[in-house]
């Protein structure tokens, strides 16, 4: 068996060891997000007396809702603060031990992370086909589902390369969790994670093309609720893998910056220094 | 004063079989099993006291310590502690009570020591008069008295364990649980720890209840000692009664063109083995001596000999 | 009580010199809060461009609502979060041990120990940004009905306080509770909709047993609204025996710790 499936398996484990986590978070979470989204939404439709906001129905909004949690799930996947987390708890000595690279070996977490993920998205996707007839499902067919979630995953490289880019922050500041944090309100704004993007203004709505916000969340959901064309797919995979591009010109460039700070870093900051160089092996 | 009578205390803990098929199986359904930590133990410790309690990793030392302490609830079985029962946790006997694990920080970490110290102060509500004898005095025999103004975490091991005991002993507790204090410093600051428990003991009167992995400790403060072994007491008894336990054994040391050994020869016997080992070996020295504490307690915590 | 206190006076003192170390945190903190505010502001703000009212309420009055939960927050994550965040790790790591020796109440210890210095100035803002919702509003606001909001929003944080832990405790049965946090985590947007869009049985849930609507929609509801007694009574009824409830669970969760730990 190849390294990589160790890793994933041993991820898995960690999803899966202890049940009344992994039960909250698989049905707990998701719930309560689409009931609260379904009233706010119900509430401002029938005060409306409208059928139709900004080209969604009240169903396709709650259709949305109810892939947003999990599409931005299967985007983040479980990466939040990871190297400074575990350099600051001591674990990250572990990776530059093991022969092979933090990066590769971070890229496999990430992926079984959101493998897992999508596998949830199926299951509710069944699940509410079988069993719920005026489910909102009923307006996703199977090819949607499935460029939608291939779109995520390219959508996945581009928030991974941001993510990293906030993770070799922890160079210079001691604590970057809350830069974390931040990326993710950035996205899920921008990204139409907290209201479809066809409710900002036109001028928002035309600035944003040009970020790669809109193109994380609100088209991936888009395609699987079969609401995007071809065109608009291949442009938006188009600029993101411009974006990866620009990202990873950045990365090199902090890297080597960061190799100049190195030398002005005191000794308790070592440890974090060493984190830097798995990542000369990839780049 | 101490009293345990048939004190027990049980634990459960859920099996979970290896591999990714045993992780999702444990989604559905888990299997329990159930240890015995003490089984059954009786204890009776006068005031001015101080044992120590002995036995390997696991065998509940400080399973005992920590039931004494309040801190676990035992299965069944009754503890009085100078009147208290300690799980019952009154504010009254948690102020006469010191716990000090070598093994956990109860200083905080980013502060000096005299800060942390200030906060004991007023949990403890000890008046001005004696903190301020007890800081003096504390720091004056532990040698720290420099190292009070530093932040805790900048603190050699050393150093950081006498802050521990210093902040542990503020209040002046007639009860004191030490558990393995000793552990991870080096001989001079193991030293200087023993010294500093000796003094203190002289000083305060205090009950204390000691374990630890290091003879040295044991041997040089508890006069009285308990052997514990898989939750059971094997000895309880004087220190220097300890050696009578072996009757009549003495120790061979051999030592060989191969390798050194030991061997625990009855008296009696004494002639023949010697007589063996010669026969058998190409022995290059051979010692006939009394069992030290050590090699008899090491015995009983292996085979569990019980006293005659 | 004047022990209690005395003992928190010392936690801010230590909390302020602590966080003078890590001043890049700090700013990186308050950046994050005010995106987290901004963020909030905007999506009513957007949602006013499609429709006057919402839940009854108008622009203006929706800003004194998302001012009040950004207080409510600001507040639990200046005085509790941090203490929060790191308890259900000290469970189960074992790190209650030295708490309970203590002739000092670890509930006490353990919720309020660490003052979140760096999130202090946040708080500033937040209550900026409320006294600013407040002195916008068109119509009369007597003094009275300020004083009532403020108290009614510090109870809200109690409201959220206990929710929280709620969702920390059954870490002593289950041993992680990641699960739960998560899930308390995003049940705070319950906190941040108004509770009228809530009906049938998820209005009970979110009303009684989760009052996440308790928090904040309530007391705005009694200061903009005409003051109505049955909504306070629900209010105190259920804050009351929350808070009871969480007592009751936190004491049965030590119970376990003491008899599971080792």
């Amino acid at each position: 068996m190849k390294w990589w499936k160790h890793v994933a398996a041993l991820e898995l484990r960690k999803i899966l060891a202890y049940r009344s986590d992994f039960w909250v978070t698989f049905l707990g979470q998701i719930l309560i997000q689409i009931l609260v989204a379904r009233a706010f939404w119900q509430m401002i439709y029938d005060s409306q007396g409208v059928t139709t906001m900004k080209g969604y129905t009240l169903e396709m909004m709650n259709l949305n809702y109810l892939i947003i949690p999990i599409g931005t799930r299967i985007l983040t996947g479980e990466n939040i603060g990871f190297l400074a987390r575990e350099v600051y708890d001591g674990t990250f000595t572990r990776y530059l031990l093991y022969p092979l690279s933090v990066f590769q070996y971070k890229t496999i977490t990430y992926l079984t992370y959101s493998m897992f993920y999508v596998f949830q998205l199926i299951l509710i996707y069944c699940l509410f086909r079988t069993f719920i007839s005026s489910s909102p499902f009923m307006l996703a067919d199977v090819g949607n589902l499935i460029s939608g979630v291939l779109f995520f995953f390219v959508a996945a490289a581009v928030y991974g390369m941001m993510a990293i880019l906030i993770e070799m922050i922890s160079l210079w500041a001691d604590n970057i969790w809350s830069l974390a944090v931040m990326l993710r309100f950035f996205v899920s704004f921008f990204g139409g994670g907290f209201i479809p993007l066809t409710f900002l203004p036109a001028w928002a709505q035309e600035t944003l093309l040009w970020t790669p916000f809109p193109y994380l969340i609100s088209l991936p959901v888009r395609t699987i609720m079969g609401l995007s064309n071809f065109a608009e797919v291949s442009k938006g995979v188009l600029i993101l893998f411009i974006w990866i591009l620009f990202f990873w010109g950045v990365v090199k460039m902090m890297l080597k910056k960061g190799s100049i700070d190195i030398r002005v870093l005191e000794y308790e900051t070592l440890p974090k220094t060493l984190c830097l160089f798995p990542a000369f092996f990839v780049l | 004063m101490i009293q345990v009578k048939d004190l027990k205390k049980n634990f459960t803990s859920h099996v979970k079989e290896p591999g990714l098929k045993g992780s999702i199986k444990s989604l559905f359904s888990r299997e329990t099993r159930t240890k015995e930590a003490l089984k059954s133990v009786n204890l009776e410790i006068q005031q001015g006291e101080i044992i120590g309690l002995i036995g390997a990793n696991g065998a509940g030392k400080t399973t005992l310590i920590k039931i004494l302490a309040g801190i676990v609830h035992p299965t069944s079985g009754e503890a009085s502690v100078m009147g208290f029962v300690p799980w019952e946790r009154s504010n009254e006997y948690r102020r006469q009570m010191a716990l000090i694990m070598g093994q956990k920080n109860q200083v905080w970490w980013d502060l000096p020591a005299l800060d942390s110290f200030i906060l004991l102060k007023e949990i403890y509500q000890i008046p001005d008069a004696q903190y301020k004898y007890n800081v003096e005095f504390l720091a004056e025999t532990l040698m720290v008295k420099d190292q009070l103004k530093t932040q805790v975490r900048k603190l050699s091991l050393g150093e950081r364990m006498k802050i521990e005991l210093m902040a542990a002993l503020l209040h002046n507790p007639k009860v004191i649980f030490l558990d393995e204090p000793t552990i991870g410093l080096d001989i001079s600051a193991q030293k200087a720890v023993r010294v500093f428990l000796r003094q203190y003991q002289k000083e305060f009167k205090p009950i204390t209840i000691l374990t630890s992995h290091y003879m040295e400790d044991i041997k040089e403060l508890c006069p009285r000692i308990v052997i514990i072994k898989e939750g059971e007491f094997v000895y309880d008894g004087s220190l220097k009664n300890v050696q009578r336990m072996m009757g009549d054994e003495k120790v061979l040391s051999v030592t060989t063109q191969e390798k050194t050994f030991k061997v625990n020869v009855p008296r009696m016997e004494l002639a023949k083995k010697t007589h063996q080992i010669f026969e058998e070996n190409e022995v290059l020295d051979l010692n006939i001596h009394d069992p030290s504490i050590e090699d008899i307690i090491e015995s009983i915590m292996r085979s569990g000999v019980t006293p005659t | 009580m004047k022990r209690y206190l005395k003992l928190y006076v010392y936690f801010l003192r230590f909390s302020f010199s602590k966080a003078m170390e890590f001043r890049v945190d700090f700013t990186f903190k308050i950046v994050m809060d005010i995106l987290y505010y901004t963020v909030n502001i905007l999506f009513f703000k957007v949602l006013f461009l499609h429709t006057p009212l919402l839940a009854g309420w108008t622009e203006e009055q929706m800003m004194i609502f998302v001012s009040s939960y950004i207080l409510v927050d600001a507040i639990s994550m200046t005085v509790l979060s941090s203490n929060l965040w790191w308890l259900p790790f000290h469970i189960n790591r074992g790190d209650l041990d030295y708490h309970l020796i203590r002739p000092v109440s670890p509930l006490f210890f353990l919720s309020l120990r660490e003052f979140s210095a760096s999130s202090f100035m946040n708080l500033l803002i937040a209550i900026g940004i409320f006294a600013y919702s407040l002195l916008s509003y068109s119509q009369d606001i007597s003094a009275w009905n300020v004083l009532l909001l403020i108290l009614l929003l510090i109870n809200g944080t109690l409201i959220y306080y206990c929710c929280q832990m709620l969702m920390i405790l059954p870490v002593f049965w289950t041993q992680s509770t990641k699960g739960f946090m998560d899930l308390f985590y995003s049940m705070g947007i319950a906190m941040e909709r108004p509770d009228k869009i809530f009906k049938g049985w998820l209005r009970i849930v979110f009303t009684i047993f989760l009052p996440f609507a308790l928090i904040a929609s309530f007391p705005v509801r009694l200061f903009i609204e005409a003051f109505h007694w049955p909504t306070f009574f629900h209010l105190t009824a259920v804050s009351v025996s929350l808070w009871i409830i969480m007592l009751y669970f936190w004491r049965r969760g030590l119970r376990t710790y003491s008899s599971a730990s080792s």
